[in-house]
């Protein structure tokens, strides 16, 4: 059963606890999740056996309980490790996959599909989009004038320049916010995250160390340092390079800038993650926008090694 | 159920499966624009001659038959091998003389090189669309 199980919610990624309601229901249930192996079968025997995710809370129907208790490390803090995709705005379903009609797909749109703003949540803290870190603010993010030229200036040449687009290391809000996930593992004096997307490790001390104070070389990912306040992580990252792209539109990222995160696993599947950048070279203000992460189970991460087959930059248009 | 109430209901239902199951353009490793230009959509169908299942992009290559009759070979950008991997697709989805058809976008500068949006094989079987949906949401 267990397999089943672990079959339908990598398919699905619906991890929604239902409730039994009666046979029928039950009866119901029972022949869709068939028939969701059964589509699933060809395409789930071309990838590599999933593993199931060790230690995960299940509901009496035996679903992944993903709104269950938050898992703690034995020294007693909460535990943040496991493989973290952001909050999709809709499932990845079967339709995407081998077997979907064709004939229901139209043709691409000659425009572009404009991404929604995002709701503000009850918390009024503004989402990030992937790229628009403002894009839940009524009037954007406070740009100092510099700024709001060089982010003009980066949209003008189409992002040729983004960090991603040229398999650089892309910065913390590139990275919580890239469709490809990534793993956190977690010792009692450091957390590292692997970023599935361009390969990104990054490392964040949680021994107590302050942030280095003797003009250190600046890093694309700065110099992360953590301290628990109470369930919440909060890192402090200093130290970064002067040409950040703080999204795929280049909201700019100057060595001033000062990232502070607060990381919250809010329940067993999902984790928020606060963000405020500081930087008085690109933004007037200080600002904060919010992450939401869910967790991905009986899964790995692929390899990516960007630059293997990387042809695209040739064909950019440099004017 | 009042007519209105059932148009409603219909364009609701219409939205939704229109939505879920509309690809968006490949991402051009999040520089899509500088690569190609949506105003120069396309459609051509020609034998496929090589899959690239490797980073950042899949890559298929055709041999489409041009003005003149000759075949020329064209180059076509897929999504992240990784996310068409989770999708179910696999290195042996699309092979060597499989005949497609592909829509998408022409690179602004260079001849032959493509986005593909959606691929369907003779038999009118769908292979990677919907491959970058979600890098835009």
């Amino acid at each position: 059963m267990r397999s089943v199980a672990v079959e339908s919610r990598y398919l699905t990624h619906s991890y929604q606890r239902e409730a039994p309601e009666g046979e029928m229901k039950t009866l119901l249930r029972t022949v869709g999740l068939i028939a969701v192996v059964a589509v699933a079968a060809p395409s789930l025997m071309a990838q590599w056996p999933d593993y199931p995710t060790r230690n995960v809370p299940m509901t009496p129907d035996g679903e992944p309980d993903l709104e269950g208790s938050v898992p703690r490390t034995y020294w007693g803090t909460v535990d943040f490790s496991g493989i973290w995709e952001r909050q999709r705005r809709r499932p990845q379903g079967a339709g995407d996959g081998p077997g979907a009609d064709a004939t229901a797909v139209p043709a691409a749109p000659a425009t572009p599909p404009e991404p929604a703003a995002p709701a503000v949540p009850e918390d009024g803290i503004p989402n990030a989009t992937f790229f628009d870190i403002g894009a839940g603010f009524e009037n954007g993010v406070p740009y100092t004038p510099w700024a709001a030229e060089v982010r003009d200036q980066r949209m003008a040449d189409n992002m040729k320049d983004n960090p991603d687009a040229n398999c650089l290391p892309m910065g913390h809000m590139q990275f919580h916010l890239h469709p490809q996930p990534r793993r956190i593992v977690q010792s009692e004096d450091i957390m590292v995250i692997i970023y599935e997307g361009n390969a990104g490790i990054r490392e964040i001390f949680l021994d107590g160390r302050p942030s280095p104070d003797n003009d250190p070389q600046p890093w694309w990912y700065g110099y992360s340092t953590g301290e628990w306040d109470g369930d919440t992580l909060v890192v402090t990252t200093t130290g970064f390079r002067d040409d950040g792209w703080l999204d795929v539109n280049g909201s700019p990222l100057t060595e001033q800038g000062k990232i502070v995160e607060r990381l919250t696993r809010t329940d067993f599947g999902h984790m928020e993650i606060v963000v405020t950048i500081e930087d008085p070279m690109a933004y007037t203000e200080p600002f904060t926008v919010k992450v939401n992460h869910q967790i991905m189970l009986d899964t790995a991460l692929i390899e990516f090694i960007c630059i293997e087959n990387e042809k695209s930059v040739r064909f950019f248009d440099q004017d | 159920m009042k007519p209105e109430s059932l148009l409603v209901l219909a364009v609701g239902v219409g939205l939704v499966i229109g939505w879920t199951f509309t690809p968006s353009p490949v991402l051009a490793h999040h520089a899509f624009a500088a690569e190609f230009s949506r105003d120069l959509p396309l459609e051509l169908t020609g034998a496929v001659t090589r899959l690239e299942w490797m980073n950042p992009h899949a890559r298929f290559y055709i041999n489409v038959e041009d003005e003149d009759g000759e075949l020329v070979e064209w180059d076509f950008e897929l999504s992240i091998p990784n996310g068409l991997m989770r999708r179910g697709w696999t290195r042996n989805s699309l092979k060597e003389g499989d005949v497609v058809t592909v829509t998408g976008f022409r690179a602004k500068n260079a001849p032959n090189v493509g986005n593909a949006s959606t691929v369907v094989l003779a038999d009118g079987t769908r292979v990677f669309a919907g491959s970058s949906a979600d890098d835009e949401n």
